[in-house]
């Protein structure tokens, strides 16, 4: 029972004084993040790097997963109520959310969501917790070859799985590669794509990319598009406390969005968009009043919240034991870690055991936090819905400026942050998915390095990662990635054609 | 017909853009002088492989816009507003040439009030105080309590 040990330890180093705030600091900024529109857990953590690099790391990192968990919870308050998802993981919640405020069961709405939330994120931090030290001990057999494949398997997920189409997906990844490839290249000292500005020497720096495409690219867009500015905020109608009717139709949807939320989590496939999708159609295969769909069903709140909470602590899995990021927050917390000399990996599971292991402990503290943050509270951040578009944006826009700066106290920062903002903006436009892009910079370089390395270990031979079998095993994966797209159309398009072909008879 | 007009120019901007892309990577590729001993693992691998999708993916947008096929690059509204564009870039380029010689206070209050009247905000006088006392109050956590640097331009004296 090793990982209860260490977890006790870890709940001692998480039930400090200091860590509690830390705590209840983030799971309340990230709540207020997940509710307002325009601001996500991406964005925020790149925003507040400069700030939190003299802090002690176990604090910050406290903070940073709780405004993680808190984003989740928020976002669903947004969706519920304003029809517009304060997150990508969210949209689902809007559906059926939003109809249900309408007719006034907002309440009911809202209580499924947060106790959907609270028990898919309890569940998906157990899991986490004994499935980590599973991972860091296959980790420990990874040599470069296999990184690399695994990696090469994370892109190709990325670009597959996160965007309208494959093709865009690549286009973005490929847009952060690029970007990462800026500066002097670590093994040999060249130059790349820096064209003589001193500036660009040490490349761009993550957040002033995280917040352009994140901060300037989202406001150009909002602002672009008049039907998304004013949205009409539905007030929170009903009782908290959920009937027996209601408790009965979320229970299972909650369960089965856990069990379909957390894998998607921890293999590299996309982070929460698509289980919460995934979670929706089930839910509404299950029911057996699907005609409700639609209108303001339950479950169809319950079963995707649950299912977007379990994914986040999925993603802190392969984040932890082997440093790779699965969604943009994770790309962004990854840096964080960077930022404190640490590489996350098998190794942090025992160089900073009492780090991983209060950051862990401090979930669980964390989820239960947010479930009265945002049930009995949820009054007070409704408030917030009200404040005008014009005077949110430019004050997202005034911080985000004033992050980029304090980096480097250079303004060429913030023409980077212009051009990329601008970037942002064109591929929110033409819908070209953002988090590829964030997920190929930051990781675009180690992959590049373990690349190298591998071919360095076997002196060039690039059989080296087609004879080492995890490395086959991952590649074989990536190509399953990208062929099952092609198949499961092939596969539907016959089904049509049976139908027809039976309707006919 | 104006919306397919429209649709393919974008198509063909961002696929020649991902083109330019590549030429600038290969163009700056061309002056790297990579030892002999690394030929086969060096820093150029990454780059030209970009190059290729690139390239790849420039082509394919430009065939999908041109045919008309679904994966054409067109924008998800007809309905656009230009203002809040312009606002924020206004706000932008004023934070990049004002920051240092007028100082935060002023140029975070022109950024704010510029994105605000970009969003089509139709109260000024409101935007603009708000304006002031939000930059002056990010100023004064920032430099006092954080210990993060701002330029105080102008008002270097006063606050």
């Amino acid at each position: 029972m090793d990982a209860l040990d260490n977890l006790m330890a870890g709940f001692a180093t998480a039930l400090t004084l200091t860590n509690l705030m830390w705590s209840l600091l983030g799971v309340t900024l990230g709540t207020l993040i997940g509710i307002l529109p325009g601001i996500g857990p991406a964005l925020t953590i790149a925003l507040l790097l400069p700030v939190t690099a003299k802090l002690d790391a176990t604090g910050a990192f406290i903070m940073f997963a709780g405004l993680y968990y808190g984003a989740m919870y928020g976002s669903s308050t947004t969706s519920i109520l304003l029809n517009t998802p304060g997150e990508s993981g969210s949209i689902i919640t809007a559906l059926e959310g939003n109809k249900m405020a309408r007719q006034g069961r907002g309440a009911a709405a809202l209580a499924t969501a947060a106790i959907g939330s609270f028990i898919a994120g309890t569940i998906g931090t157990v899991l986490l917790t004994f499935l980590a030290p599973v991972f860091v001990k296959l980790a420990l057999r990874f040599g470069p070859a296999e990184y690399f494949a695994l990696m090469v398997f994370a892109f190709t997920a990325a670009s597959a799985l996160l965007g309208s189409s494959m093709v865009r997906g690549i286009a973005s990844l490929i847009l952060g590669l690029v970007i990462g490839l800026v500066g002097i290249d670590v093994l040999t000292g060249q130059t790349r794509l820096y064209f003589g500005i001193p500036a660009l020497l040490d490349g761009i720096d993550i957040v002033v990319v995280a917040v352009g495409l994140f901060a300037v690219g989202e406001a150009m867009y909002i602002a672009s598009r008049p039907e998304l500015r004013d949205s009409e905020i539905s007030a929170v109608k009903g009782s908290l406390w959920m009937t027996r009717e209601e408790w009965r139709r979320s229970w299972k949807p909650w369960l089965r969005g856990t069990a379909l939320g957390f894998p998607f989590g921890v293999l590299p496939a996309g982070g929460t968009e698509i289980p919460t999708f995934l979670s929706y159609f089930l839910e509404k295969k299950l029911s057996k009043k699907p005609e409700e769909f639609g209108k303001g069903a339950i479950e169809g709140v319950a079963g995707p919240e649950a299912a977007n909470n379990a994914a986040v602590a999925g993603v802190l899995v392969p984040l932890l034991t082997l440093g790779l990021p699965t969604s943009a927050t994770a790309a962004i917390l990854l840096v964080a870690f960077q930022q404190y000399g640490l590489q996350p990996g098998p190794l942090l599971f025992s160089g900073s055991s009492t780090l991983v292991w209060g950051l862990i402990a401090s979930l669980y503290i964390g989820n239960v936090m947010l479930l009265v943050l945002n049930l009995p509270l949820v009054g007070l951040w409704v408030r917030l819905l009200k404040i005008p578009a014009p005077l949110l944006y430019g004050g997202i826009l005034v911080f985000s400026t004033v992050g980029v700066y304090s980096l480097n106290r250079s303004t060429v920062d913030l023409v980077l942050l212009y051009i990329l903002g601008l970037l942002g903006f064109v591929m929110r436009r033409y819908d070209f998915p953002i988090a590829p892009c964030v997920i190929g910079l930051i990781l675009g370089p180690i992959a590049e390095q373990q690349f190298r390395r591998a071919l360095q270990i076997s002196q060039g031979d690039w059989s080296v990662f087609v004879t080492h079998p995890i490395s086959v095993f991952f590649l074989v994966l990536a190509i399953l990635v990208f062929a099952t797209p092609f198949i499961l159309r092939a596969l539907a398009n016959r089904m049509a054609a049976n139908a027809e072909r039976s309707e006919a008879s | 017909m104006r919306a397919s007009g429209a649709r393919s120019k974008a198509g063909f901007f961002v696929g020649l853009g991902l083109i330019a892309l590549a030429a600038v990577i290969g163009f700056d590729m061309a002056r790297m002088q990579v030892p002999p001993n690394y030929a086969s693992y060096g820093p150029q691998i990454f780059p030209y492989l970009s190059i290729v999708v690139l390239v790849a993916a420039g082509l394919y947008f430009l065939w999908q816009t041109a045919t008309g096929k679904p994966d054409s690059i067109r924008a998800d509204s007809d309905r656009s507003d230009w203002g809040g564009v312009i606002g924020i870039s206004v706000g932008l380029l004023a934070q990049v040439f004002l920051l240092e010689p007028l100082g935060f206070v002023l140029s975070a209050a022109i950024l704010f009030f510029a994105v605000a009247w970009g969003f089509r905000s139709r109260k000024p006088l409101r935007d603009a105080i708000i304006a002031i006392l939000l930059s002056l109050a990010t100023y004064l956590v920032f430099t006092r309590l954080l210990n993060l640097q701002l330029p105080p331009g102008i008002l270097k004296s006063v606050i």
